[in-house]
């Protein structure tokens, strides 16, 4: 079972301190939430989480540092998916979908009967089998995101890390995400997805992380974070939380007031 | 699909060997090309001769010129991500030249028959340190591309200014017909001198094959997938520099089939990267065969440069690439 | 006895002599030979017996640049290319210095021996090609005559030493003019100028700056013929309205290409043919 542990992790930029100390454990069967404002950290996080960021502070996965272990031992251990993905060649969805196998069959094999179903599985799960073999680029755009989402799936590894990965997909494709990732996690894996929507995040995460400037500012369930008022502080946002199907439903209402500093207020002379 | 790409490959190889038989046939006068059998029977006839010493070596290097100026070009436009990226772009052809020049202003060339090739060798092979110092150890693709580009503008600025600086007008000449690119005259020392070359850069570069394929999903998402981007733009230069700077050791600067021919192909293998090396390979080989089939054909007794008519079919395939770019966004 | 043993032998010396001497001069006395070059061309066709010279360059045959071109037309032309001169089956070929490269190594390489000549860049340097032109052809009393007409006659117009001698400037296109090591130094030294380039302290053939010519303004400035049949851009500068301003029609000098790009015993030509051209002259 695969864990992950991050002690004092922090990442300095040239634009400055990214993430600051950021210390959390996670293990497999956990669907974590990385949530924040923009610029808080989120993707620095889950870079660094993948190796794919040089960082301070100790990033471990089970109990070995992610920058020393190999390239390949790493691909088979965990699938990334950045924000905003992109695909430079218009090459048949399948194909997209089957780059997700490389880890397993190596550069210079070609993929086997074994891959290619794992691809077909995670096509289907993400419903995308019907373009299976159209180019990237007839895609419309939700089409082309749920296509990249199913070659993180079919990489098959034990933890996932993706970085807003519901952008662009309509409500239903959006909750299908969810569902799946949730699925996923249940059969022992660990999923830890960045995302903006903090509906989504709370009906489906077991665990949410809250990014503030670099920092880990809070930890817990969504139930905990919801009510302890900390997500109105750090989006200024005032919310609402209602129960739905037992889980904890939380929608931003509207922009909290900000007193403005130095104003000149009619009624203070 | 896969098919598709037998057929794909299996048409390229059949038109390379056609054209191959077709340049050692082409002269003159037609030799028929079965003779080149008698040339180890009955080495003295002088057609056998002709087609082993003169013709044979020509067509070898046509085939394997452009077999490693295409197959450089998909890479290069895999690995940078760009369509318009060619074997020029790093700045190997033009330090190539700048030596192959430096050896024709210095009178190398008559101290050693072979001077001319080694001496544009030697300043491929300086560029790629030149390169991987500028480079460094973590190069992004702008580093690369600048770096290819100062390179570039300093081997043709110092080849300017060494033409600009000869006293002889022979030599000038000289070196500026060595830059429109020929094959004519090639011996088998040549093919010697340049075929080990090509063959370990080509077989460094076909390397990168499935690197090139992740890395159409970005550098974060191919790293993800346990590609070295390092390994990868290393086999890539170290390719490049040593198969293309071998190649313009001995041919001069041959433009346009490292651009042209993955361009051309890139649709027929599904935009494949991996796919478009193997083609691309056959695909510079036919090219260049035909180009060189083309020079004997329309002028048989002057001496056409080859890197003048594949020049003039690169302009108007950029017309007509403009024309098809424009069409699909309309 | 009409076979005795003397005899015999001294039959078989002699026949053996003859028949040695015969492979010596067969061996000495190409008959099937290919030149690649202008120079070496016309050189060649001065010196070479009848059919000895089987080709000549297509360039001999260019009425505008050879002074041979009549002669040329009777041989077989060829194009500088190492298949066409091979099928040729030569026994020696000549070429220049700046022929190229891979030609002369292919043919090198395909068993043809070749003879590369350097271009001349004086009286003496023709002098010496001439020379071993004859000695390669086995021809060298015509050689040595042509020599020592050569000689005779450019002894007979020289005017190297004479007192004020005007200076003389060659303008090509590009600006070329030539200075000092030059043949076209030796030619202008010996018709009795000072030549520009080697005053201005040129050395070899380069691009002179329209200014500096029109500074340095020498009493003659002699533009090459050839090139008001051939328009290029590069010949505009010897239209420029600057050498029209500085240089009217009685300090300019036409004069005829072909006897001074290339250096054989026909050089001489030159020489006359540029005293002549300034005695036409007000001033000469």
């Amino acid at each position: 079972m695969i864990t992950f542990s991050a002690a004092d992790l922090s990442v300095a930029l040239r634009t400055g301190t990214v993430l600051d100390d950021v210390s959390f454990k996670a293990k497999a069967g956990e669907l974590v939430g990385i949530i924040g404002p923009n610029g808080a950290g989120k993707s620095t996080l889950l870079r660094a989480m993948a190796g794919l960021q040089s960082h301070l502070g100790k990033a471990d996965w089970n109990d070995h540092p992610v920058n020393k272990t190999a390239a390949a031992a790493r691909a088979r251990l965990i699938a990334y998916m950045p924000q905003e993905p992109t695909l430079h060649w218009a090459i048949p969805c399948r194909e997209v979908v089957l780059l997700g196998r490389l880890p397993h069959h190596g550069q210079f094999a070609g993929p086997s009967r074994a891959d290619r179903d794992a691809a077909e599985d995670a096509m289907s799960q993400m419903d995308v089998l019907d373009f299976a073999d159209r180019p990237f680029d007839t895609l419309s755009g939700g089409e082309q995101a749920r296509v990249l989402v199913a070659r993180m799936l079919a990489q098959g590894a034990p933890a996932i890390l993706a970085d807003e990965p519901i952008n662009g997909l309509d409500p239903a494709h959006q909750i299908g995400l969810m569902e799946t990732f949730q699925s996923i996690a249940r059969t022992g894996r660990l999923v830890c997805v960045s995302l903006h929507d903090l509906t989504l995040a709370g009906r489906w995460c077991d665990r949410l992380l809250l990014l503030e400037g670099g920092r880990l500012v809070c930890d817990s369930t969504p139930g905990q974070a919801f009510n302890s008022g900390v997500i109105e502080k750090v989006y200024g946002i005032d919310t609402r939380v209602i129960h739905l199907a037992e889980r904890p439903t939380i929608v931003p209402c509207s922009v909290k007031q900000r007193p403005e500093p130095n104003t000149i207020r009619p009624d203070n002379k | 699909m896969e098919l598709r790409f037998s057929v794909l490959l299996g048409s390229l190889a059949l038109a390379m060997a056609v054209l191959f038989v077709l340049s050692l046939g082409l002269g003159q006068v037609w030799i028929p090309p079965a003779l080149l059998i008698d040339a180890w029977v009955h080495p003295g006839i002088a057609e056998a001769v002709i087609l082993a010493e003169i013709r044979l070596p020509r067509a070898l290097l046509a085939l394997f010129i452009g077999a490693i100026l295409g197959l450089s070009g998909a890479v290069l436009q895999g690995f940078l991500r760009n369509p318009l990226a060619e074997p020029g772009s790093l700045g190997i052809s033009a330090s190539a030249s700048l030596g192959a020049v430096l050896a024709i202003y210095g009178g190398l060339t008559a101290f050693h028959p072979y001077a001319l090739p080694l001496a544009a060798l030697t300043g491929a092979l300086i560029a790629v340190f030149v390169l991987q110092t500028l480079v460094g150890r973590t190069g992004d693709i702008l580093t690369i591309v600048l770096a290819g580009v100062a390179l570039s503008s300093l081997a043709a600025a110092l080849t300017s200014l060494t033409l600009n600086l000869s006293t002889n007008p022979f030599a000038a000449m000289e070196i500026v017909f060595w830059m429109l690119g020929s094959l004519a005259d090639r011996s088998m020392v040549h093919v010697g001198l340049a075929l080990p070359f090509i063959l370990v850069g080509g077989g460094l570069l076909f390397l990168t094959g499935r690197a090139l394929d992740a890395l159409s999903l970005g550098a974060d998402v191919a790293q993800s997938l346990g590609v070295s981007i390092n390994r990868t733009r290393l086999l890539a230069i170290f390719g490049t520099a040593i198969g293309v700077g071998a190649a313009t050791a001995v041919s001069g600067a041959i433009g346009f089939v490292g651009l042209i021919v993955p361009h051309l192909l890139r649709p027929l293998v599904g935009q494949r990267p991996s796919r478009l090396l193997p083609a691309s390979a056959l695909g510079g080989a036919v090219f260049l065969l035909a180009a060189d089939i083309l020079v004997r054909v329309i002028m048989p007794e002057r001496d056409l440069k080859l890197g003048v008519v594949t020049a003039i079919l690169g302009a108007p395939f950029f017309l007509w690439l403009l024309l098809s770019l424009r069409r699909r966004s309309a | 006895m009409l076979l005795s043993p003397v005899r015999i032998i001294v039959l078989s010396v002699s026949l053996l002599a003859a028949s040695l001497s015969g492979l010596v001069a067969s061996q000495d006395t190409p008959e099937r030979v290919v030149s690649l070059n202008l120079c070496t061309d016309q050189l060649a066709m001065l010196l070479a017996r009848p059919g000895q010279l089987i080709s000549v360059s297509h360039l001999a045959a260019d009425k505008t640049i050879s002074l041979m071109g009549a002669e040329a037309n009777q041989l077989m032309i060829n194009h500088g290319l190492a298949e066409e001169v091979f099928r040729m089956d030569p026994d020696l070929v000549v070429a220049g210095k700046y022929t190229a490269r891979a030609t002369v190594n292919l043919l090198k390489r395909l068993g043809k021996p070749v003879e590369e000549f350097d271009p001349a860049t004086s009286f003496e340097d023709i002098s010496a090609n001439t020379h071993r032109m004859g000695a390669l052809l086995g021809n060298l009393e015509a050689a040595e005559r042509l020599i020592a007409q050569m000689r005779t006659e450019v002894s007979l117009l020289s005017r190297e030493h004479a007192p004020d001698r005007p200076v003389l400037g060659s303008f090509g296109t590009n600006s070329y003019t030539s200075g000092a090591g030059t043949l076209e130094n030796d030619i202008v030294g010996k018709a009795g100028f000072r030549h520009l380039g080697d005053e201005i302290g040129i050395a070899g053939t380069t691009r002179l700056p329209l200014e500096v010519l029109v500074l340095a303004n020498p009493d003659y400035l002699m533009i090459w013929n050839r090139h008001r049949t051939n328009p290029s851009r590069s010949a505009a500068v010897l239209t420029h309205p600057a050498l029209d301003a500085r240089f009217g029609e009685e300090r300019r000098l036409s004069a005829d290409t072909r006897y001074w790009i290339c250096g054989t015993p026909l050089t001489v030509g030159a020489i006359k043919r540029l005293q002549e051209a300034v005695r036409g002259k007000p001033a000469g």
